[in-house]
């Protein structure tokens, strides 16, 4: 709560005008419904994590379920849906962003409600006849998961760079306790330990990014700064090399939400150490809003330049660009030697930041094409979108099984034959990672067509052809882990765990990869909407892009409405 | 979209897929039934075999039928499709193409093409999968378990089929042309406990799979730079094209595309040096090797290149004569194309395995058609009139599933009742009469003998390599030419073998009992209707061979309609054989004598003791290879960087950070100007100066000591020189908290360190790269303090905060402002400005104090004792 106060008097105080002030503070708290909903949730979690009955206690995720599911009604311009479906309420990256959150938070809460219950200590402190609440790992394990997933959608509308950095922060402070929980687990400590301190770094570094541009700029005001940076860019034909260090030393920091090379060090040792109900928590949401903060923070010098070319600066294009491709190397490279799946998978998480890095390259064109295919931005939220609901049902499924020591499994040879046995496990542990391939007619397959399709429209030809040989690349893992989950000779003692929302949140994951594989059409759609406009606006834009919004929303609305209407 | 695919799925099961009407969803409502009759032409097979699976396991005859029904429906409704409305012409613009939205944003809608080669191709699929359902009722027997599995999976994989050959949009053919790939890996990998078989079914997935990302890239180029996004589009050759795109250049994208896709025909179809995994494939059952390895999917290709190739190609036009395409096309289809099949001709006479023979033919035949398809982008003049070079491609096609299939389905057969090593075969005729005979007659089609619709189809493609004389290539043709005779030569060689050895006439194989490799799979015997099942479907496709070889008109009333490329030279169709040789006799035909040649040499070759044994091929290695190098060099690189240790992370990290920094400074002159500039003026104030040197000299002789305690007294005398500084600069608040901090740390670390176990002094190695990265990290901060200090920024927060605290100044500068109303600033921006920080702080504080007096021990301890 205190971020969030400090973060809006900071914006109240520090605009120029008071007429405006309260004006941003009203215009805030009437987007911030969903997240206040979730801190409440997650407070409430507190509470009943630490009732003396174990019914109380039991509520819990219960109780966080519940708030996550109010939290996606109250999501701004999401109260338009009627008939289903939205078409294409959503008008901002932002609210995407938090629907993303709010959905597939909702699919890793099934995921992960078991957590808590597995852990030895909350086994042995339920079990002991003293009350030890201090053992009981419920409360903090919610309202961690709340508080992580509201910084998430908290960073999705920043507006002001502090506001962006205590986001960030309270996103990945969270999960440094999440990947820790198992307290008896050497690896998981390791984890954490690693993970805390690398994310320090990363959080050193992004915010001395941070104090550059400000620096540079004389505003902490997201528009501000693009006023400011669009005025120098006009009087000097360049940017300031304090605000290109600046932006250079953000991105590195970012790198490390998104585990992309330089910053993805951590992304095996931790995704694997973590339970893996934790690790598809990481997978997702601290990479959605690494990503969510690159977009807002390329959009104050991005997308600018020229009529037709609407790049970024070249130090920054070359720098993504490199970020981009060594990530995908590196993760499918690597990914491909690994003997644990855990691990194949964490490297296939750093290839996919890769991949999505095209798209800030891509960036959001000028003009808007009649096609979908063209902006960059739209294709990252989209892939985000499917990459979370595949991540949740591999993540999910590898947390659903164990090994004779009663361990989860991590091994090829552990996953071997599952299809024996388990036949819904392995489908949709197949089916999950055909969609991380991009296999048709899979969500994976959509949202690649939609991202090296626009690089390819920006004229990243090569990025392009790089991305397509590392998806080569990329199945010799993915169906290396599908196939010994189909025709592998079984493993001795394998069970899977008795936790039915696991289960469920992977079946849900994977089943909505195919579904909105065939009909994500709508999701494509929004998506392109959300991100018609950067997420910030010059002072001049803003007005010229809401004049020519209103005059294209209502053919396209139509339009849409006969297609999905079906 | 999906409720209408359901419906169309439903009918399916009914039979009632003419009462299908889906919602108003579809554009040009007059043919949107076709599109969903085609759609459930697509989806039957696929549907019925997923039927089977709800049977009792025992049903094997209700399954088998069931899964027929599939490829059944498909074919009588494609058949239906074929006579009521005629082929789609070539060149009909857009047309009847009725289109089901399915995604139109990213160009991915349901819309199919049947013009001739699609038809055709779809034809071929559905009617010779309706036969493999049967074969595999003879091949696999009673084996409930195997039968249960397979016909699923076939139907799967017939459907993907048939919508690669049908679908209208690029992007539509590349998801069935994925899922082909898919099917095929779970067909290959049959038997999943056989390590080895699932290793060659990824070999030939990744493979295939690799082509198709390529595909997927040529068509994304391709769209982009033309925005044509369908085959229907595409052929008609419209407005799109223009003409830089014909060009070799590197910038022009379209070549870039076709290369793309290209590929992804190469690999599909094993073209050199890719056509490695189809011999590898041969691990599959044998209904899969006669089905997807010579009738069907490896042709996908050669569909492929056959799409292209009027646009890409070039194509007839009444008007001007040939339009060329692409200038690489004729040189990298028709080479490639060439060489493969010489060489899978070559590798094929030297192995035993019935399968693995057949297979290398299949490479090879499928080099001819491509290199059929290469040489149709020429065109030369005949009794005045301008040709391309090329015709009956269909016919060229047809010909070789027609012997291939069979061929392989007694493979299957023969290595059933007894092996599939061709030297252990000696004299089967007498124990399986009816098998040998068709193999035979399967065989005599492959050495293209007189008789069959095989000879004709080789002379049709020597008469197109004799044809290259007239254009640019010249006398290179003789080359061409060679390579199609020591070809012809093979397979003429191969059938006298595979013959004299079954008869058991000399010049046979004998048995050779020491290498035995008998088909992996044998089930009890049966006998009856079912039991003839593994043969006569290769009985019933071996016939047309023959019909073609002596009824041309008859097989032309069949496939002369699909043709497309029809020259006036051949206008009354196919000539019957012996007309062909009287005609070439008569002629004294170039072509002709070539492949008396190619007969003549290829018995000589049959009987000869020569070319017997077993070779590998070299392009076998290239899979293991690159796997190989990715494993070693990936670990290298794992092993080099992933060391598990935190220490390295960071010093990665730094590297990285560093590198980028020095490159965007040094990039830029403007910092270091004003880094100097700023260096440059410290002379203004020695306090500062001194206290600096204070500073640096503290923290630079903190590496160098190793007493934990007194590098923190360092760490402490840093801080407190920082104190002086803030004093000096006239900071008193900032000092005193500065001090503040700096005496509770240093008080808690000496506390804590103490009770740490001692600190055993580690062995560190490579010091002078850790200073040097110590001194650049160190440079690059100072620098860009200093670039920081050197900004001016127009808008300061502190000034804003001067200017509004004390009430007097304010109001009438910015108008908006209120004003603090205080004399100190800093109480001001403690409770005025940041008064909600101020006031949370406090919260937190004092609940946090709540907290620890709740955990206090002794209250604790007191309450429960």
């Amino acid at each position: 709560m205190i971020d969030i106060m400090t973060t809006l008097m900071t914006l109240a105080q520090a605009a120029p005008e008071a007429a405006k002030a309260t004006n941003v503070i009203t215009e805030h708290l009437g987007n911030l419904i969903p997240e206040l909903i979730l801190l409440t949730g997650g407070v409430l979690c507190l509470m009943t994590g630490l009732g003396r009955e174990e019914g109380t206690r039991k509520a819990t995720a219960w109780i966080a379920g519940a708030s996550l599911l109010l939290a996606i009604i109250f999501i701004p311009n999401i109260h338009t849906i009627t008939k289903g479906f939205y078409t294409k309420e959503i008008l901002d990256m932002s609210g995407f962003i938090k629907l993303a959150a709010c959905s597939i938070g909702f699919l890793l809460l099934l995921v992960s409600a078991a957590v808590p219950d597995l852990l030895p200590q909350t086994k042995e402190a339920e079990k002991a006849s003293k009350f030890d609440p201090g053992n009981i790992f419920r409360g903090e394990y919610f309202a961690f998961f709340l508080f992580s997933l509201v910084g998430l959608m908290l960073t999705a509308g920043a507006k002001d760079l502090i506001w962006l950095f205590l986001a960030l922060e309270l996103t990945s402070l969270p999960t440094y306790v999440m990947v820790a929980s198992a307290r008896k687990n050497i690896a998981a400590q390791e984890a954490g330990v690693k993970y805390f301190f690398l994310g320090a770094l990363s959080a050193a570094i992004f915010l001395y990014g941070f104090a550059l541009i400000y620096g540079a700029t004389g505003h902490t005001d997201l528009t501000e700064i693009k006023n400011v940076i669009a005025a120098q860019n006009l009087a000097n034909g360049e940017l300031s090399g304090m605000l290109i260090t600046g932006l250079v030393l953000t991105i590195l920091g970012f790198c490390f939400k998104i585990a992309a090379f330089p910053m993805h060090y951590y992304a095996a040792d931790v995704y694997q150490g973590a339970s893996s109900a934790v690790t598809a928590f990481l997978a997702f949401v601290p990479k959605a809003a690494g990503f969510a903060a690159l977009i807002i923070i390329l959009s104050t010098v991005g997308w600018i330049y020229g009529p037709e070319k609407n790049h970024l600066p070249e130090i920054l294009e070359i720098l993504l660009w490199v970020i981009a491709v060594a990530s995908m190397f590196l993760g499918n490279v690597l990914g491909m030697i690994q003997k644990s799946v855990k691990r194949a998978l964490a490297y296939s998480s750093v290839a996919h930041s890769g991949y999505m890095v095209i798209g800030l390259l891509v960036g959001i064109p000028a003009v808007a094409s009649d096609s979908a295919i063209g902006n960059g931005i739209a294709a990252i939220i989209f892939y985000l979108f499917a990459y979370g609901l595949a991540s949740v049902g591999s993540f999910g499924i590898l947390a659903c099984v164990r090994n004779e020591k009663g361990e989860e499994v991590d091994s090829y040879d552990e996953i071997a034959g599952l299809f024996k046995n388990h036949k819904v496990i392995a489908a949709i542990l197949a089916l999950s990672v055909f969609s991380l391939l991009g296999m048709p007619p899979l969500m994976g397959f959509l949202g690649k067509i939609y991202i090296f399709g626009s690089a390819f429209q920006a004229g990243f030809i090569w990025l392009v052809i790089i991305a397509v040989i590392n998806s080569a690349i990329s199945g010799a893992y993915y169906l290396r882990i599908a196939n010994a989950a189909f025709f592998g000779k079984p493993a001795e003692g394998i069970t899977a765990t008795n936790t039915p929302g696991r289960l469920t949140g992977a079946f849900i994951g994977a089943v909505a990869t195919l579904v909105l594989g065939f009909t994500g059409g709508f999701l494509v759609d929004t998506a392109s909407h959300a991100a018609e406009k950067p997420p910030v606006l010059r002072d001049d834009e803003s007005k010229d892009k809401a004049a020519a919004f209103d005059i294209n929303l209502e053919p396209q609305a139509a339009l849409n409405k006969d297609i999905y209407a079906q | 979209m999906i409720s209408t695919l359901f419906l169309t799925l439903i009918g399916a099961d009914n039979g009632q897929h003419a009462s299908v009407a889906g919602p108003a969803l579809v554009e040009g409502a007059g043919s949107s039934s076709r599109t969903l009759l085609l759609l459930l032409a697509i989806f039957a097979p696929l549907v019925t075999g997923l039927i089977t699976l709800f049977y009792p396991r025992k049903g094997i005859t209700l399954r088998v039928l069931t899964a027929l029904a599939g490829p059944v429906i498909a074919f009588l409704l494609l058949l239906n499709h074929f006579n009521v409305n005629g082929v789609q012409p070539l060149d009909a613009g857009s047309g009847p193409v009725a289109e089901i939205s399915w995604m139109p944003l990213l160009h991915l809608n349901l819309a199919f093409l049947t013009d001739g080669l699609g038809l055709f191709f779809a034809l071929l699929v559905s009617g010779v999968g309706a036969l493999i359902v049967l074969y595999a009722r003879g091949y696999f027997g009673k084996n409930e378990d195997d039968l249960y599995r397979f016909y699923p999976t076939l139907g799967f994989f017939t459907t993907a089929m048939i919508g690669v050959v049908l679908s209208d949009y690029m992007l539509l053919t590349l998801l069935f042309w994925e899922l082909t790939s898919i099917s095929s890996f779970l067909l290959i990998g049959w038997d999943r406990y056989d390590k080895h078989a699932v290793k060659l079914a990824m070999q030939a997935f990744v493979t295939t799979g690799m082509g198709g990302m390529g595909l997927f890239g040529g068509i994304l180029l391709f769209g982009m730079t033309t925005n044509v996004w369908t085959w229907s589009e595409f052929i008609n050759f419209g407005t799109w094209w223009q003409a830089e795109y014909a060009s070799l250049a590197f910038n022009n994208p379209v070549f870039w595309a076709f290369l793309l896709m290209f590929f992804g025909a190469a690999t599909k179809s094993a073209q050199f040096p890719w056509q490695y995994w189809l011999p590898g494939a041969m691990a599959a059952p044998t209904p899969v090797s006669a089905f997807l390895h010579s009738a069907t999917m490896v042709k996908a290709g050669v569909f492929l290149t056959g799409r292209l190739l009027p646009v890409f190609g070039g194509a007839m036009v009444a008007a001007d004569g040939l339009r060329a395409g692409l200038e690489i096309w004729p040189w990298l289809v028709t080479i490639i194309g060439g060489f493969t099949m010489v060489l899978g001709a070559l590798i094929s006479i030297n192995q035993h395995d019935l399968k693995r023979i057949f297979a290398y033919t299949t490479v090879s035949q499928l080099g001819l058609l491509m290199c059929m398809y290469g040489l149709g982008s020429f065109a030369y003049e005949h009794n005045g009139h301008l040709l391309q070079n090329i015709d009956f491609d269909i016919t060229q096609i047809a010909n070789h599933a027609f012997y291939k299939a069979p061929l392989f389905i007694l493979a299957g057969a023969l290595g059933h009742v007894l092996s599939r090593n061709i030297t252990e075969l000696n004299g089967a005729i007498k124990k399986h009469p009816a098998m040998c005979i068709t193999i035979i007659l399967a065989g005599y089609g492959l050495a293209a003998g007189p008789g069959t619709i095989s000879f004709q189809a080789k002379e049709l493609f020597l008469y197109a390599i004799y044809h290259l004389k007239y254009t640019a290539v010249g006398n290179w043709w003789m080359l061409l030419m060679a390579a199609a005779i020591v070809t012809a030569t093979c397979n003429v060689a191969i059938f006298i073998r595979l013959t004299t050895t079954l008869i058991g006439l000399p010049g046979g194989f004998k048995a050779d009992p020491n290498a035995i490799e008998a088909d992996h799979h044998h089930h009890e015997h049966e006998h009856g209707f079912w039991a003839s099942m593994i043969w006569v479907p290769g009985a019933i496709l071996v016939s047309f061979q023959y019909i073609g070889g002596f009824v041309p008109s008859l097989w032309m009333r069949v496939f002369g309609d699909l043709e497309v490329y029809n020259n006036n030279y051949f206008a009354e169709g196919i000539p019957t054989f012996w007309g062909a040789i009287i005609h070439g006799i008569h002629e004294f035909s170039v072509p002709l004598m070539c492949s008396g040649i190619a007969i003549v040499c290829g018995i000589v070759l049959g009987f000869s003791p020569i070319f017997r044994g077993t070779i590998k091929d070299v392009c076998d290695k290239i899979y293991p290879g690159i796997y190989w190098l990715a494993v070693t060099g990936g670990g290298k690189a794992f092993r080099l960087i992933q060391t598990g240790n935190m220490r390295h992370y960071t010093v990665m990290v730094l590297i990285a950070f560093l590198s980028v920094f020095y490159f965007v400074s040094l990039g830029d002159s403007k910092m270091f100007d004003l880094a100097v500039s700023q260096l440059g003026s410290f002379n203004e104030f020695w306090p500062g100066v001194f206290l600096g040197v204070i500073i640096c000299t503290t923290a630079l002789s903190l590496p160098l000591v190793s007493h934990r305690i007194i590098r923190i007294l360092l760490l402490g005398s840093c801080g407190f020189t920082v104190v002086a500084m803030y004093l000096v600069y006239q900071a008193p608040d900032l000092a005193l908290t500065q001090l503040t901090f700096e005496i509770i740390s240093v008080v808690l670390f000496v506390l804590v360190i103490r009770l740490l176990p001692r600190d055993v002094p580690k062995y560190r190695p490579n010091p002078i790269w850790r200073i040097a990265l110590g001194t650049m990290a160190g440079l690059a901060f100072g620098w860009m303090t200093l670039v920081a200090v050197g900004a001016d920024p127009a808008n300061k927060l502190g000034m804003w905060f001067t200017m509004n605290s004390y009430e007097g100044f304010v109001r009438d500068v910015y108008n908006a402002g209120r004003g603090g109303g205080g004399k100190n600033i800093v109480n001001v921006i403690l409770v005025d400005f940041r008064g909600f920080d101020t006031l949370g702080e406090i919260t937190v504080l004092s609940l946090a104090a709540l907290g620890v007096w709740s955990l206090l021990p002794s209250r604790r301890s007191r309450k429960t004792s």
